[in-house]
């Protein structure tokens, strides 16, 4: 079920209740049994796919404890060469487990995901007459993507010892299913997300009302926003060639806006729906469009996806003894400034490689990571020379107006990436690019053309306020004010004034019911 | 004390009822907020209105009931029958009725009057009921309904026939057209809360009359005897209906209304069967006995090959009314002073259906009212005003004339518009029921 719909929200309300009423003790139950019933929701011909990664990450979690255990007391007692022996052993054994887990969890998605490009791809090279027959694509189980790296996301953290694995399969099952993040994520961390399932929560109203204010806040973004907006880019995207240029730039525009209402209203709801069950999530947004460079866009831009390949990818290349040999050839061949940065720069390149594919099934992915790759090695090779010119022109880098122009321009080739994975495939891409420098004609803007497109001007208006809400919502909060304690703080009328006001706006501009296709949240096909 | 599995651990009582105060209150505006954007927002057609009007009536006041589709909304006029025989009748019809909905309708309506007879036009006995496709059908039949529990059981109905449907769109319709807030104009915030009282009594009659065009194209009834069997649901639900007005004691006449398409003896039969096995009287206004007699005229008082128009229903429902006065012996109710609004709404009916047609003869358009002659209570004054290509170039001064001539000296389009007043007060409008493109060889 959509987090938008009634269903979802009456489910919603209904495990809150029982959550609360049923002695402390058993809302682990309710929990769990609100996590399967969601997820049977969905298909139930899938819950197969997610009780192999529950079974298969729990286990393997517990036998590489087991190995550990069982190695502890002889690495404990043995000689020191023997014991290095008994480590590279344990070591080994451990591997084993962890890379086979991982094969198993990773081949399910990667062959649910990637099977059709594959299966083209390989009878294109076989069989140079296949002239790429269709064949359906696979539906993919809700949320396979987000529990399947929370899960070895666990299970690497087991082996690293970063904590004992939890010996109990039901407590794990809850981990790994929790219902609010099957949709979009966020990606959780077991160390955070555990303790809090598994304690007993007291009813606390303050936390159940700020779950359902985000959750309102979501739902404006998405259905007020993100929705309407949908119209626009739909339109000009389906057929650009009929467009000038000007239209193309200002769909980008609006994708770029579409996808992040979309996606952040998204995390808003579940995130909120999770606070009202007294669970906090980890955020994933933080107003990426401020950042004033890529690096930072990304540290903003879901950022528990990017946390996770940091921590497990990137980290894992970047100081591996292969890396680290790698760096030091690299600084006899290319001197020391550029040398110390290869570990840095090729692991950050095969981290945003495997970010593009994490998107789909396209080659137009594959180029949507080569070219954030591409800018992120770029910012790095290139940020102690330009800190130096910045010195050398005596230019005041923490100069407002300068700070808005590093966001603007980081907006700017953010907004250009949007295209690559918004048009059909990458020639579309490249003609829809050319379009904007080569055939401009900014007097549509004046003929009114732009209401057409399956926006119209009362629309628009709608739009600009709405966004301009959202807007002087960031802006505070990037001044560090919590905006939620700060509306604390007012009368009553005015709180209940605010909330009646945001409620009905979602409610009488949401783009939702009869005449809708329910615009789905771009991210549930992950 | 509350039972352990009542009470929420940890949470003082005296908190409890703060926040179930707050709840509660926000709640409850809220909902109050909804119900009041559920007026506003809604589209009031005439199906609304008429359904809706049916409230204000009385109780126990009407002698019958209509129930059925179109053809029922079309060729019946209860204030026809109230005219020419002086019983009381509203019209529970409407456009493309579903079986289930004329049963539901029946039943809400049978709480708030207790008729002598029901008239029940059976259209959708063939048929499959598609609520999806019939959508804009079926929500302003149901969104007129008061809240009852025969509508709770039409919502849950068409919510099972129609998966994009919610209760919660029908318990409060805002959410069903929300996205009208682009529409809306100052007036909509004025709303009665009140059902308002309808004239028409249930009747949406059309004006215009079947083209030359359609015309000659043969008012094809089929003449094979080819036909379908009856839809089982369907059945179902129109046997509910009669077994409803039996078990209240009210006599069932079915009728099948005027229909030039679509149609065929074989039909009648089923259908005359059908009123047998029910002992029920039938009318058939197709093939019956008495139909030449009615004088109903092909095209002039169709609006379409289906369906009569505002004029064919005067003289069907002279014929009905007649056979009900007499056959259930309905009382004439026309001078008791309990049911004197029913003569105002009499007149109310004839002025606004008072329709004009104009027609082109050498360099002069003609302009005609038509169904004044059923008015001779009320001495009325008309003003004709004459456009040509949307400007006004012609208006006369209030004459008590249903009949005006205009000479014209140029091509155009030409309408006509027409004012009905009431001594100084002017109780009625409407444009003439077609535009004349003129184009003089000078």
């Amino acid at each position: 079920m959509s987090v938008t719909s009634l269903s979802y929200l009456l489910f919603l309300c209904l495990v809150i209740g029982v959550y609360y009423l049923v002695p402390n003790r058993y809302q682990r139950c309710i929990l769990l049994g609100a996590n399967v019933v969601f997820y049977l929701f969905a298909g139930p011909q899938y819950i197969i796919y997610l009780l192999i990664t529950i079974l298969t990450t729990w286990y393997g979690a517990k036998r590489i404890d087991y190995l550990a255990e069982g190695y502890a007391d002889a690495i404990s007692t043995a000689e020191k060469g023997e014991k290095k022996a008994l480590k590279l052993k344990l070591q080994s054994k451990k591997k084993r487990i962890l890379v086979f887990v991982l094969l198993v969890n990773f081949g399910i998605l990667g062959i649910l995901k990637y099977f059709k490009v594959i299966f083209i791809g390989l009878a294109t090279v076989c069989f140079p007459q296949y002239h790429g027959v269709l064949i359906a694509d696979w539906i993919l189980p809700l949320g396979i993507s987000f529990y399947t790296f929370q899960s070895m996301g666990y299970l690497i953290d087991v082996f690293r010892k970063k904590y004992p694995p939890e010996k109990s399969l039901w407590k794990y099952a809850l981990f790994a299913s929790f219902f609010p993040q099957m949709v979009q994520g966020p990606i959780g961390r077991f160390e955070e997300l555990a303790p809090q399932l598994y304690a007993q929560h007291h009813f606390d109203y303050e936390k159940v009302k700020f779950g359902v204010q985000l959750m309102l806040w979501g739902f404006f973004k998405k259905l007020v926003i993100a929705d309407r907006i949908s119209s626009l880019t739909d339109t000009i995207f389906v057929e650009s060639n009929l467009y000038s240029g000007i239209l193309i730039l200002i769909g980008m525009l609006a994708y770029t806006i579409q996808l992040y209402m979309d996606f952040s209203g998204g995390i808003d709801i579940v995130t909120g729906a999770a606070e009202t069950l007294g669970i906090s999530l980890a955020p994933n947004f933080e107003r990426p469009y401020f950042a004033k460079n890529v690096p930072e866009f990304w540290r903003r831009w879901h950022m528990t996806l990017g946390a996770w390949f940091r921590d497990y990818v990137f980290y894992s290349l970047s100081l591996s003894k292969l890396f680290s040999k790698l760096g030091k050839e690299g600084r006899k061949i290319f001197g020391n400034y550029i040398g110390k940065l290869i570990p840095v720069i090729i692991p950050q390149f095969i981290v945003f490689f495997l970010i593009g594919v994490w998107h789909g099934a396209n080659w137009k992915y594959c180029v949507f990571g080569f070219y954030h790759g591409m800018l992120i090695i770029g910012t790095i090779l290139l940020e102690e020379p330009i800190s130096r010119l910045w010195n050398k022109l005596h230019i005041n880098t923490d100069f407002f107006v300068w700070k808005c122009l590093q966001m603007f321009c980081t907006f700017i080739l953010v907004m250009f990436g949007r295209i690559i994975t918004m048009a059909p495939n990458l020639s579309y891409c490249w003609k829809m690019i050319s379009s904007i420098f080569t055939n401009f004609q900014y007097n549509v803007i004046k003929d009114g053309e732009i209401f057409c497109l399956g926006i119209d001007r009362k629309n628009f208006i709608v739009l600009g306020v709405a966004l301009l809400v959202v807007f002087s919502a960031s802006v505070l909060q990037e001044k560090g004010i919590v905006i939620r304690q700060a509306v604390e703080k007012m009368p009553l009328v005015i709180r209940w004034g605010g909330y009646l006001l945001m409620l009905f706006a979602v409610l009488i501009f949401g783009i939702y019911g009869i005449g809708y296709d329910a615009s789905d949240f771009v991210y549930r096909g992950f | 004390m509350m039972p352990q599995i009542l009470s929420i651990e940890g949470f003082e009582m005296n908190k409890w009822c703060k926040v179930l105060f707050r709840v509660i209150g926000f709640g409850l505006i809220v909902c109050i907020g909804l119900a009041y954007l559920s007026k506003v927002f809604f589209t009031y057609g005439e199906t609304y209105t008429e359904v809706r009007g049916f409230y204000a009536e009385p109780e126990n006041s009407l002698d019958v009931l209509f129930v059925g589709s179109s053809s029922c909304v079309r060729d019946v006029s209860p204030m026809k029958m109230w005219d020419e025989y002086g019983f009381t009748g509203y019209s529970r019809a409407t456009t493309q009725q579903s079986p289930v909905v004329t049963y539901e309708m029946l039943k809400d309506a049978l709480k708030y009057q207790q008729p002598k007879v029901v008239v029940l036009f059976c259209e959708w006995l063939w048929d499959e009921y598609d609520y999806a496709e019939l959508e804009a059908y079926v929500r302003p039949a149901v969104d007129g309904m008061k809240m009852s529990w025969e509508k709770w059981d039409l919502m849950n109905y068409v919510y099972l026939k129609d998966k994009r449907q919610t209760r919660l769109s029908y318990l409060f319709p805002f959410f069903r057209y929300h996205d009208r807030w682009n529409e809306l104009e100052v007036d909509d915030f004025k709303i009665d809360f009140k059902p308002v009282s309808s004239y028409n009594k249930g009747q949406r009659p059309l004006y215009t009359t079947v083209t030359l065009e359609e015309s000659s194209s043969e008012a094809a009834i089929e003449d094979n005897e080819k036909v379908w069997d009856f839809f089982e649901e369907a059945v179902k639900y129109y046997q509910k209906t009669i077994d409803l007005c039996k078990e209240n004691g009210i006599d069932v006449v079915i009728v099948k209304g005027c229909k030039q398409n679509n149609w065929s003896i074989a039909y009648s039969k089923m259908l005359e069967k059908f009123a047998e096995q029910n002992n029920c009287p039938f009318l058939d206004y197709n093939y019956g006995d008495f139909v030449d007699d009615l004088a109903i005229e092909w095209p002039n008082d169709y609006c379409d090959k289906g369906h009569l128009n505002y004029y064919g229903s005067l003289k069907l429902s002279t014929h009905l009314g007649g056979f009900l006065s007499e056959t259930y012996g309905l009382p004439d109710k026309r001078e008791d002073v309990d049911y004197q609004k029913w003569n105002e709404d009499l007149e109310n009916y004839y002025i606004h259906n008072l329709r004009a047609s104009i027609t082109l003869v050498d360099n002069e358009i003609q302009c005609d009212v038509m169904g004044y002659d059923d008015i001779d209570s009320l001495d009325l004054a008309f003003r004709y005003r004459l456009y040509r290509n949307g400007e006004c170039i012609i208006s006369t001064e209030s004459l008590f004339q249903d009949e005006y001539t205009f000479e014209i000296s140029e091509s155009g389009t030409y309408k006509v518009r027409v004012y009905v007043y009431d001594y100084e007060t002017r109780i009625n409008e409407f444009d003439a029921l077609s535009e004349i493109e003129v184009m003089l060889m000078n």
